[in-house]
Order: C-alpha cells, then sequence, then structure tokens
C-alpha cells in the first residue's frame, strides 16, 4: 500500500502500463473504433475521439489496429476467388422459374443473321435502286425526247411518206402508220430486210411502250424507288443495331 | 418492353455488354442470361462467401440469387447490371444467414479457400504475396467468428464500397445503426487479431 503514495516518477515499469491500462479503461474505445473508420459527423465527438488518441497510446494503438484492419479487408477485396460450380441455369431451370425461354431459338438467330446482313444487303438494294432510277430517268427522256421528234412531222403535216418516218425509231408515230409503213420498206428493202421487217412487228416491247398499260420505263422507275427505300430501311436498322453494340 | 440501352449511360463497355445481354436475356435468351452468370459467378461468389463464410451455403445462396434474376430480370429498370446482381446476391446471403441463425448449433466451418488470388501486382514479391495470402486466410478466420449483422455492415462498407446509406436501405436499419455496426464489427476483429496485429500493421 505504500506504493500509492510514491509519486509518478517514482513508479516502476509496471506500474506506469498499469496506470496507462487503468486510464484507458475510462476511454470510449467505440468512439475511438468510429473515429479510424471515419464514421464520425459531430465535430465535438471527432475531438473527444481525437484527444483519446492524442493523450492515451492505448487508445492510439486501437486507431490504428482499426485502420489497419480496414485497411487489410479493402485490400482482400482486390483479390479474385473462383466460383465452386458453375451456376449457369439449364433450360428446365427456366422453365421451372417461368422466364421466357427460346434456347438459341430460330427467331433470335434469325434476328441476329439478320443484324448481320442488314447493312451490306441494304447498301446494295440501295445502290441498284439508284442505277435504276438513273437509268429509267434516261430512258424516259429519251423517250420523251423521240415523242417530241415525232409530233413535228404529224404537225406540220408534210407530205413525206409516212414510212419514212417509221425507221427513224419513231415510235409514237409508229402506232398509226406502223403496220403499213413496214410493208412498204420491206418491199423496197427486198427480201434481206423482209426478216427486219417482221422483227419489228413482232418486237413487244416496243409495242408495250406504245401500249395503254404500264410501260416498262415505269416499271423500272417503281422498281427502283422500292428497293431505294427497301435498301435505305436495311441501312437505317443496321446503323441503330451498330449504335446499340 | 422497355429498350434497357435507351436510357442507360452506355461509355462503360462492360455495363453496354450487359445490358445487351440482359435485353436478350428478357426476351427469352437463355444463352445470354448465362453468359451474364458466367461473367459475374466469381465476383458474387466472392461476396456472398464474405457474408455466409461457408463455402455450400455461400453456393446455394449464389444459385438463389441466379434465379431470383432470372425471375425478375422484367423489373430491372436501367442502370448497373453487376449492382443489381449483387444487391440480389446480398439479399440472397442475407436469407441464407437467416436459415443459418434458426439452426444455431452448427458454426460456420473454417473457409478453407485455395483458389482465392491476391490482386495481381506487378512490384509484388513472393514474400509479400505469401503476407497477403497469410492475411487473407486470418482476416477470414476471424470474420467467421463476428456476427452476421457485423459481418454484412463490414463486408458491404469496406469490401463492396457501398456508402451507409445504401448499406442501411438494403439492410432495413438505419443509417446510425450500420455506423455502429461496422465500427463494432471491427472492434471485435481487432480483439480476435490481437495477436496477429503484426501481420496487419505492415
Amino acid at each position: 500500500m505504500a506504493d500509492d503514495h510514491l509519486p509518478p516518477d517514482e513508479a516502476t515499469p509496471d506500474e506506469a502500463a498499469l496506470a496507462v491500462v487503468a486510464r484507458h479503461a475510462l476511454h470510449d474505445e467505440e468512439l475511438v473504433a468510429a473515429l479510424a473508420t471515419g464514421s464520425l459527423d459531430d465535430e465535438s465527438e471527432i475531438q473527444r475521439a481525437q484527444g483519446f488518441v492524442d493523450r492515451c497510446s492505448a487508445c492510439r494503438d486501437l486507431h490504428r489496429d482499426i485502420a489497419a484492419i480496414g485497411g487489410a479487408l479493402r485490400q482482400d477485396a482486390r483479390g479474385t476467388m473462383a466460383a465452386p460450380r458453375d451456376f449457369r441455369l439449364t433450360v428446365e431451370d427456366a422453365r421451372r422459374l417461368g422466364g421466357p425461354v427460346r434456347v438459341g431459338g430460330f427467331a433470335a438467330a434469325f434476328r441476329r443473321a439478320f443484324a448481320s446482313f442488314a447493312a451490306p444487303v441494304g447498301a446494295s438494294m440501295a445502290a441498284i435502286g439508284i442505277v435504276g432510277l438513273l437509268v429509267g430517268s434516261v430512258s424516259l427522256g429519251a423517250m420523251s425526247l423521240g415523242g417530241g421528234a415525232a409530233a413535228v412531222p404529224k404537225a406540220a403535216g408534210t407530205g413525206q411518206s409516212e414510212a419514212t418516218n417509221a425507221p427513224a425509231g419513231v415510235r409514237p408515230g409508229a402506232e398509226v402508220t406502223g403496220p403499213k409503213a413496214t410493208s412498204d420498206l420491206s418491199e423496197a428493202a427486198g427480201p434481206a430486210s423482209t426478216a427486219f421487217a417482221v422483227e419489228t412487228d413482232t418486237a413487244t416491247p416496243r409495242d408495250a411502250a406504245t401500249a395503254p398499260g404500264v410501260s416498262p420505263t415505269a416499271w423500272l422507275l417503281g422498281g427502283s424507288v422500292v428497293l431505294l427505300f427497301g435498301g435505305f430501311v436495311l441501312l437505317f436498322i443496321a446503323f441503330r443495331r451498330g449504335r446499340r453494340t | 418492353m422497355e429498350d434497357l440501352r435507351a436510357t442507360a449511360v452506355i461509355d462503360d463497355p462492360v455495363q453496354r455488354r450487359d445490358l445487351i445481354l440482359l435485353e436478350r436475356a428478357r426476351e427469352g435468351d437463355l444463352a445470354a442470361f448465362n453468359d451474364l452468370v458466367v461473367a459475374y459467378q466469381d465476383m458474387l461468389f466472392a461476396l456472398v462467401v464474405r457474408m455466409v463464410p461457408d463455402r455450400d451455403s455461400a453456393s446455394d445462396a449464389v444459385q438463389e440469387a441466379f434465379f431470383s434474376a432470372y425471375r425478375n430480370m422484367a423489373g430491372f429498370r436501367g442502370g448497373s447490371v453487376k449492382s443489381w446482381l449483387s444487391r440480389i446476391a446480398i439479399n440472397a446471403a442475407m436469407d441464407a444467414q437467416r436459415l443459418k441463425k434458426r439452426r444455431p448449433a452448427d458454426p460456420y466451418p473454417e473457409l478453407e479457400d485455395d483458389t482465392w488470388q491476391p490482386p495481381a501486382d506487378a512490384s509484388a514479391d513472393p514474400v509479400t504475396t505469401a503476407l497477403t495470402a497469410e492475411r487473407h486466410r486470418t482476416l477470414n478466420r476471424a470474420m467467421a467468428q463476428i456476427t452476421n449483422d457485423q459481418r454484412t455492415a463490414i463486408v458491404l462498407y469496406d469490401v463492396e464500397g457501398f456508402d451507409y446509406a445504401e448499406i442501411a436501405e438494403m439492410t432495413g436499419v438505419s443509417v446510425g445503426t450500420v455506423k455502429s455496426r461496422i465500427h463494432r464489427g471491427r472492434l471485435a476483429l481487432r480483439v480476435l487479431l490481437l495477436d496477429r496485429m503484426d501481420i496487419f500493421r505492415g
């Protein structure tokens, strides 16, 4: 009991350690742990905890250890771990769970295939469409020119033979003068031109062009527009899919 | 069906891949869902086994998590697929903990985890690698001995990096309780690790 009366500087090392432990027992370890975790918001609590850490070696050790454990946990999280088994779902699992099962279904395969081919097919269709439009426009222009040329002699009402107009390829005029003009030519040119005469008689496209129905040029132009439109639609779909992926 | 990618920020290629796979899965493509499973099964197992330190129970919980994800993928409202799966796995792990609580006679066996690999670090020498592995084993043993609530809070905060509010929402308690569980859990770990603290102090 005499030791109780020793001044602090004469205390033995054991007694000094005991004094530290005794003082530390009065300190709030949870507060120090909270400080180390960084979960204190209240300024007064932070100052109080910091005071423990500054003045008490046991609190300082505690603070350091708690922070070290936190650091070890975070470092541990960066490690990798292999799953002990394969958790992939079977078709039976999927059916049991009531999900929409379409295991590599035809529709999914079709969608994938469609997405792959949409861009090249769309580009090809659009290119063919543009070419068709150009060709159609050119032949339409040629027809218009030809129609104009045919109209001139008719309107002028010259005494020229109708047959001389016919070989020039003026088809609108040919409808009026066709068979007669051809036979006149055949007679004039002799047997060699008979075959030509027969050919021109049976040249259905020319006739079709002059028929009251839809002309081949109109078919060409219409088809080209459809192709062009379809091509652009496919390209748009491919572009959207491309942006997503 | 809502286009998941339309509302999401898809600068991250992994997230973009996940959203595409999930959308295909929602359309009935099981292979796409299984691609997601393969991508995340290791990560989710690592998360769950920290919360449920028993490989068998953790495996069952992860499988349940994937079942639950498949069942509820129509309810996915965009954002990170990884976070969505993590939350489902955390719920599955907490269910597994509750199941274990009802049968307290069987303590968690020591987690023998041979598959854990320390983070790849080119500068790490063999001694550091061995020390990291030893820390991992020691920490796992201690983690298995603290309470489920403390372990869950610590794993979500220190390992998964969720903030207090997110953990509070996930676990259904207040933010103050979450903070308390975290620092009390660390205190408990310190008591358990006191004679091995030398390997943690670096």
